[in-house]
């Protein structure tokens, strides 16, 4: 390949402007009559781009294998957060401190639900709630991981003495990806 | 009688906005990139069981859809003139058609086989390309080769892109951090920065540029 090798070098000096004045009319006058060195002259100069590029398209792959593949502890968090738009957390902690750091918190506060006897073997968990307002009421949602479900937890207005939730139906499955409308009644 | 009131309440539980997923992609969250797939996976599904000859699976082509589509967000091929989920569903559609291209010219598909040569039935020349000249296939086979030809011809070849320190000497550095990668860096300055000599730099990166390009254009001729 010893005629690629001289092509590419003069490419190359073609490229750094190193050409001279005869050489120059040449190159041009190959470009037009040979389609293979034409060709060769087009894919070096997207060459650069293309590497670049490659670099880039590797790590934005990763990057969305990342995501959708391995539910790290950061990406359970980050589907919470994504129910509860409201709550948007950022964490920039590593993966494993945070996972250490969870099972810190979710022991600790198993251990004081048991203790006091209020329900913590039950699974509640006060942050697992979406409060939903309306007017002067207020409705919380309890869900439970990994399925969310609609369950009624509490209302806020002394007056009201029962509530049943329509839909979803309560302690039905629903996908927290989609739009939900929620529908109760509430009996004074 | 029980007084009974009904009350609805629409619940957002994704506020997403358009500008909200763009910045969310061009920013690499993890979020807005598991959203995108979720809210799109099953359109995309539906879209490759109608390609039943082609190779990859629906979790190929939606990954291999997202990665487009946040390369032309960063790149700012993305004008929003459609919505996220359009052109993402409209990448995927792109990569079906071209990998169902593949199968035909493979199989060599009889010319009245309209279905298989058009499993969705549209005029493919109507159809947005957002790859038209198979931009993608060729950085894909750049990256392959990339893996092919060795540390040393990757180092040479970044400098001379402009994508390395080793291309730039003190005095030319603040100039070389503003252009990186959009500039040729002189053979004088490469073998500066490798310490190598000048003749040295330029043959290195003649042999390399050489096996690159002959690894990619065996490539296309065995794609076309």
């Amino acid at each position: 390949m010893k005629s690629d090798e001289t092509d590419i070098d003069l490419i190359e000096r073609f490229l750094d402007g190193a050409l001279n004045e005869p050489e120059l009319t040449d190159f041009y006058h190959r470009m037009e009559t040979d389609p293979d060195f034409a060709g060769l002259v087009e894919l070096r100069k997207k060459l650069p781009d293309l590497w670049r590029k490659a670099d880039q398209y590797q790590e934005v792959r990763t990057e969305v294998n990342r995501s959708l593949k391995m539910p790290t502890p950061q990406g359970i968090f980050q589907l919470h957060s994504l129910f509860f738009s409201s709550q948007q957390h950022i964490f920039h902690l590593h993966p494993a401190v945070f996972a250490i750091a969870a099972s810190v918190v979710i022991l600790f506060g198993i251990a004081v639900a048991l203790i006091l006897g209020t329900g913590g073997g039950s699974g509640r968990n006060d942050d697992n709630q979406a409060i939903i307002r309306q007017g002067d009421s207020m409705l919380q949602l309890k869900t439970d991981r990994p399925d969310v479900k609609a369950m009624l937890d509490t209302l806020t207005e002394d007056s009201v003495t029962n509530l049943r939730l329509l839909k979803p139906p309560d302690s039905g499955k629903f996908n927290y990806i989609d739009t939900n409308t929620f529908q109760w009644i509430i009996v004074p | 009688m029980l007084d009974v009131t009904k009350r609805t309440m629409r619940v957002q539980n994704h506020a997403y906005t358009e500008e909200d997923l763009v910045k969310g992609l061009q920013e690499g969250s993890g979020e807005m990139i598991r959203f995108i797939y979720k809210k799109n996976m099953a359109a995309i599904t539906h879209l490759v069981n109608r390609f039943p000859h082609i190779i990859p699976e629906t979790e190929d082509v939606i990954q291999e859809g997202m990665t487009r589509l946040i390369m032309n967000i960063r790149d700012g091929k993305f004008s929003g003139k459609s919505s996220v989920h359009t052109y993402l569903y409209s990448i995927c559609r792109n990569i079906c058609l071209k990998e169902n291209e593949r199968w035909m010219r493979d199989k060599r598909v009889a010319e009245e086989d309209t279905y298989a040569r058009n499993p969705l039935g549209v005029e493919t020349g109507a159809i947005e390309m957002e790859d038209e000249d198979g931009y993608f296939d060729q950085i894909k086979l750049v990256m392959k080769a990339k893996k092919q030809i060795g540390e040393i011809c990757v180092e040479i070849i970044d400098a001379r892109f402009g994508l390395s320190d080793a291309g730039y000497s003190p005095s030319l550095s603040g100039e070389g951090a503003r252009g990186r990668g959009s500039r040729l860096i002189p053979f004088e300055e490469i073998a500066e920065g490798l310490g190598i000599s000048h003749d040295n730099a330029r043959q290195r990166f003649k042999r390399c540029m050489d096996k690159l390009i002959h690894i990619v254009q065996v490539a296309q001729n065995q794609m076309t």
